[in-house]
């Protein structure tokens, strides 16, 4: 929610006028970061996302305080107490002075505010100067044109103090005129006070919200009377209610600029001032705006400009015309607004043709063409309401760029075109951008203008540069008034501020405050365009399109952050850089190319090429012949290394242990979980295990978790049981085939009663073994037969932590031998109380059940098959080892 | 004829089907052929045929016929089932899904419970071994106390072997370091060794089956012989 500042009501957060009172309402501000151009709040003082420092440091004057500033000329608008009829609010003889309206009372409680906030002596000075009627009168003024009064003030308070500071430092060292001390002790306090709360606030601001002196303004507490007596400490000590004055010195600028538009007015409107009008221009030209800037003022309603019309008529016949003490200096030539071009005219609003009228002066006298442009403007006191108020305009935003920004400053083409347009300036200024030549070309005031003003800033040189136009702040609008009043000779107002601008105008000597400067290791970081031309930024700057920021800190300067349209163009990748190869090199380089390239021609095989590959095929072959050597020569001749004799493994012994201790007629589970490629090794356990089980009488259910075990299990069974005399259905049942998921051998463990088909397809709780299992546990003895470790891993995971008390032993192939084999050695209680490893396994198992099967007749091909293969990788070693030792030598 | 034929049409033409094949996988050792190609063809097909009519046969259909008695029971595991078919229209695939997460996540409750519960806790529980003698029987054969010292000597060491560090240039190492790392080069033993007999036993397993391939091929060949007259 916003609330209106005038009248209370809540609006929405994207309002710009209030639902109730239409009074433009404040959008939220911003600080755009000079560096990486993040939006942080209002209070911050160092970037969020960067760190840098959004808020230009402040030089604290190292004098005190108190010391009296020797230039009147840019004090604060009061004058010696001395002297309080001399000095005094200079009635304009010209202009009738209005009939002191009573104020209009404004709500109690903004009354006591802004009684509470002002200082006494402000309020005297205020009352000494008679400024209560067109305060009263600015109280009436509507709320958006109060803001337009308002924002310089708190740019001067943001942006550029240090100015200031550096001004009432001079003004210390150039406090000599002994004739003038008395008066000067009277004048000082105030803007010393005002500088050292300006440079207070500027360094607190980053921290704090915004001051109370600035809700202040922004609530549009009306101003108070001013009260004589006011003393220095008071301004010292109130730091937080001196920069009234500054509003006040920026309503004394719409004052002065009435007096000076006015003319103007006069011929071209009988009722509205120039500068106002300017501020509401018509709908064509806010277009035209809008289109050149992309930066609209608040257009208020028509019956409020009427009003303001008035308004201002009535301020203007108070301000009448300025001193003659001032009329006394003024400027000997003066081009009215009313000369600019007619061309211009038509095209651009008052407000900028108030300025371009400035620009088509004549060369104004030595003083003037001396002085910075900042201080010519602020001699032209009728123009400054006019920028204050032509808020979009970029000039004024320009303007207010500090040194350290204006180092980021476009160059020539990066001005605001619009304004360029609108000016009729052209393209070939030179190096100077059109911004800051607009600046530079903001002649002096063109109506009548307190000379002393424009001669008291004056530096010595003959002409300024542009580059210390650029560091004038955009509060000097409101110090103009500050200047303006006291009168003060002129050979010291010029040796007071001459040396304060020159001093002013260097950044570097700012204390804490260095130039930036891009070091070596980001340089050569840059993007490989912009290490193209480097050294043509007017060339390249038209490339890249100028924008514009809009909000934030930099609201109105373009070109400040012009990375922006770089990074959002896909970054091309830089291409390598040429080398440049010696001519050795490149030659060599070019012949390893081509002999890479070169390709054999197909069936040309070099002789040694032969050879070798000849002698890999002749050691594979041998190496075969060996093998099967040795594993059939035991088929015609026994050798006699393997006999049958061979010890059992303690895992066999166990295994047969296991079937040993069953009581005979027991029924035993066999998984044949393997399929026919590794029937070769399994069978030979398989069928000793059925033939040992039938000969104990013990009978056998079968079941498998390949599709091909099943068929496998029948074989084996069928093998047997014509042995032992076996009949299926009674004496053994084969299962057939369960699905290969540890989620159907859960099933199958947790099935009750035993339900399904055998192998032929007879159901299993139809025949008598079947009807002997009803559950899983009824089994005496499970017996594993895995060639794959992932099923055996099932039966001991879901079945056997299931059935702890059901005997598990497993039948493996060699390769999970160590896989397996945890599952046998757990101490304690052993998840396998028996193993059979492969064919020894076997073999051994015959062996101790007495039962001679193809197991020990292949335990000798076995044998010798494993002495072949550790002697070939013996002579292998050895061959390896010895050709190493040769090339060794 | 007939009766000339039967017999190897049940039994010999099999048998010498397969003893072709057999040789025809064998022809590999000379290096990739085409007879190789085809046997390798024909076991695939062979292979996922038979596969699928025992799925078809062994499972579909008796199942159907055992939950037939109770169909209500047959109606969640149809549906899943008829859902699963919806995989083969893209624009229906995620009709699916239901089937899948419900295996998905059946079959991993399932593997993580018994992972669990079968093999982790038994397992770790398994290498905390007391190196006290006396906790041992005395066995004339063997040495308890010193396997389980060497399993929980190479259990550490193997767990430390994986503890990877490289002293900066010019760091001192520290005698806590030096340990470690000397653990960790033992525990690579202790992995080399493992793998060895990994490797072993396959290399047994293989030749077992190479034995097993032998023993059909002489059994083949000695029953051709045999039916053909010339054994």
């Amino acid at each position: 929610m916003i609330y209106c500042p005038k009248c209370g009501t809540a609006n929405l957060e994207d309002s710009k006028f209030c639902t109730q009172c239409g009074t433009a309402l404040e959008p939220e501000t911003g600080r755009r970061c000079p560096m990486c151009g993040a939006l942080n709040p209002p209070g911050n003082v160092f970037c969020d996302e960067c760190q840098a420092r959004l808020v230009p440091v402040v030089a604290r004057p190292t004098g005190p305080l108190e010391m009296p500033a020797p230039f009147k000329g840019l004090s604060l608008p009061t004058k010696p107490l001395e002297e309080p009829e001399a000095e005094a609010p200079a009635p304009q003889p010209e202009v009738p002075e209005p009939t002191p309206e009573p104020e209009p009372a404004p709500a109690p409680v903004e009354r006591e505010l802004a009684e509470d906030e002002e200082p006494d002596w402000l309020i005297n000075l205020r009352a000494k100067y008679g400024r209560g009627p067109v305060e009263a009168e600015m109280e009436a003024e509507p709320a958006w044109l109060r803001e337009l009064h308002e924002p310089p003030v708190e740019e001067a308070e943001q942006e550029a103090p240090d100015w200031l500071s550096e001004l009432r430092r001079r003004a210390e060292e150039e406090a000599l005129a002994p004739e003038e001390e008395v008066a000067e002790e009277e004048e000082v306090p105030p803007i010393a006070g005002v500088t050292e709360a300006v440079m207070e606030r500027e360094e607190e601001e980053g921290e704090e919200a915004p001051p109370e002196w600035l809700r202040a303004i922004r609530e549009e507490v009306p101003p108070e009377e001013v009260a004589p007596g006011v003393e220095a400490e008071e301004a010292v000590a109130e730091e937080e209610e001196l920069p009234d004055w500054i509003r006040e010195l920026s309503q004394e600028a719409v004052e002065e600029a009435e007096e000076e538009v006015a003319p103007l007015a006069e011929e071209e409107e009988a009722t509205l001032p120039d500068w106002l009008a300017a501020v509401v221009p018509p709908a064509e030209e806010e277009e035209a705006v809008l289109e050149a800037e992309e930066v609209s003022p608040p257009a208020p309603p028509a019956p409020e400009v009427e009003e303001k019309a008035e308004e201002e008529e009535k301020i203007t016949a108070e301000a009448g015309e300025p001193p003659d003490w001032l009329q006394r200096i003024a400027p000997p030539e003066e081009v009215p607004a009313a000369e600019v071009p007619p061309a211009e005219e038509a095209e651009a609003p008052e407000w900028l043709r108030t300025i371009t009228s400035a620009a088509a002066e004549p060369p104004p006298p030595e003083t003037e063409r001396e002085a910075p442009s900042w201080l010519q403007e602020i001699s032209a006191a009728g123009e400054v309401p006019v920028f204050e108020e032509a808020e979009p305009a970029a000039v004024e935003e320009e303007e207010a760029m500090p040194s350290w920004l204006q180092e980021l400053a476009p160059t020539a083409e990066e001005g605001p075109p619009a304004v360029e347009e609108l000016l009729g300036e052209e393209a070939e200024e030179g190096a100077i951008p059109s911004w800051l030549q607009e600046i530079k070309d903001m002649e002096p005031p063109p109506l009548e203008e307190p000379a002393a003003l424009v001669e008291a800033p004056a530096p010595p040189e003959e002409a300024v540069e542009e580059e210390e136009l650029e560091e004038v702040p955009p509060f000097t609008v409101g110090v103009e008034k500050l200047i303006e009043t006291p009168p003060v000779p002129e050979e010291a107002v010029e040796a007071g501020v001459e040396g304060v601008v020159e001093e002013e105008l260097a950044p570097p000597e700012v204390e804490g405050l260095a130039k930036a400067t891009i070091p070596a290791w980001l340089m050569a970081l840059r993007p490989a365009e912009a290490e193209k031309e480097p050294a043509a930024p007017g060339v390249e700057e038209e490339a890249v399109p100028v924008a514009m920021e809009t909000t934030g800190l930099l609201a109105g300067i373009p070109g400040v952050l012009p990375a922006e349209p770089i990074i959002g163009v896909p970054h091309v990748p830089r291409p390598p850089a040429e080398v440049t190869v010696p001519g050795e090199l490149a030659l060599e380089a070019k012949l390893l190319g081509e002999v890479v390239a070169e390709q054999r021609p197909a069936g040309v095989v070099l002789p040694r090429e032969r050879a070798q590959r000849l002698a890999r095929q002749v050691g594979r072959f041998l190496l075969y012949l060996a093998l099967i050597t040795a594993v059939l020569l035991p088929y015609f001749f026994s050798t006699g290394l393997f006999d049958e004799s061979v010890p059992p493994a303690p895992e066999t012994e166990d295994f047969y242990r296991a079937i040993e201790n069953l009581e005979p007629d027991a029924v035993v589970l066999v998984a044949f979980d393997y399929d026919p490629s590794l029937a070769g090794e399994m069978n030979l356990q398989a069928e000793a295990l059925v033939h040992h089980l039938m000969r104990r009488g013990l009978k056998v259910m079968t079941l498998s978790m390949y599709p091909g075990g099943q068929a496998l299990a029948e074989q084996v069974l069928l093998s047997a049981a014509g042995l032992y005399e076996y009949q299926a259905g009674t004496d053994y049942i084969n299962l057939g085939y369960l699905p290969n998921h540890p989620a159907s051998l859960r099933a199958f463990a947790g099935m009750n009663p035993l339900v399904g088909f055998s192998y032929e397809g007879t159901p299993v709780q139809e025949t008598l073994l079947g009807q002997r299992i009803s559950s899983l546990s009824d089994f005496a003895l499970i017996v594993e037969l895995a060639a794959d470790q992932q099923t055996l891993r099932w039966w001991v995971e879901q079945v056997g932590s299931q059935y702890p008390n059901l005997p598990l032993v497993a039948g493996i192939s060699a390769g999970l031998d160590p896989y397996v084999r945890p599952y046998y050695e757990t101490p304690g209680r052993r998840q396998l109380k028996g193993l059979l490893v492969g064919l020894p396994g076997a073999a051994q198992y015959e062996g101790l059940t007495g039962r001679v099967g193809r197991a020990l007749d292949n335990l000798e091909s076995q044998g010798l098959a494993h002495l072949t293969i550790v002697a070939a990788i013996v002579v292998s070693n050895v061959v390896y080892f010895a050709s190493r030792f040769r090339k060794g030598k | 004829m007939e009766a000339l034929l039967a017999p190897f049409l049940t039994e010999s033409l099999g048998l010498l089907v397969a003893f072709v094949l057999t040789l025809l996988v064998f022809s590999y050792l000379l290096g990739d052929n085409p007879l190789f190609r085809l046997a390798q063809a024909l076991f695939v097909g062979v292979g996922i045929g038979y596969g699928i009519i025992v799925v078809f046969h062994y499972v579909l259909m008796r199942r159907l016929s055992l939950l037939s008695a109770n169909w209500l029971l047959t109606v969640p595991p149809l549906l899943l089932g008829l859902l699963l078919w919806a995989k083969l229209w893209p624009a229906w695939s995620k009709v699916g899904n239901v089937s899948v997460a419900f295996i998905l996540g059946a079959g991993a409750a399932l593997a993580i419970g018994g992972a669990l519960f079968g093999t982790l806790v038994p397992q770790v529980r398994a290498t905390v071994l007391s190196l006290d003698p006396a906790d041992y029987p005395a066995t004339p054969d063997s040495n308890p106390a010193l396997d389980a010292g060497i399993i929980v000597l190479g259990t550490l060491c193997t767990l430390l072997s994986f503890h990877f560090r490289t002293p900066a240039p010019g760091q001192r190492v520290g005698p806590g370091a030096a340990l470690i790392h000397f653990a960790g080069r033992l525990g690579r033993y202790f992995i080399m060794i493992s793998f060895g007999a990994l490797f072993a036993n396959m290399v047994m397993s293989r030749i077992s089956l190479l034995l097993g391939r032998i023993d059909f091929l002489l059994d083949a060949a000695d029953t051709l012989l045999t039916w053909l007259g010339l054994g």
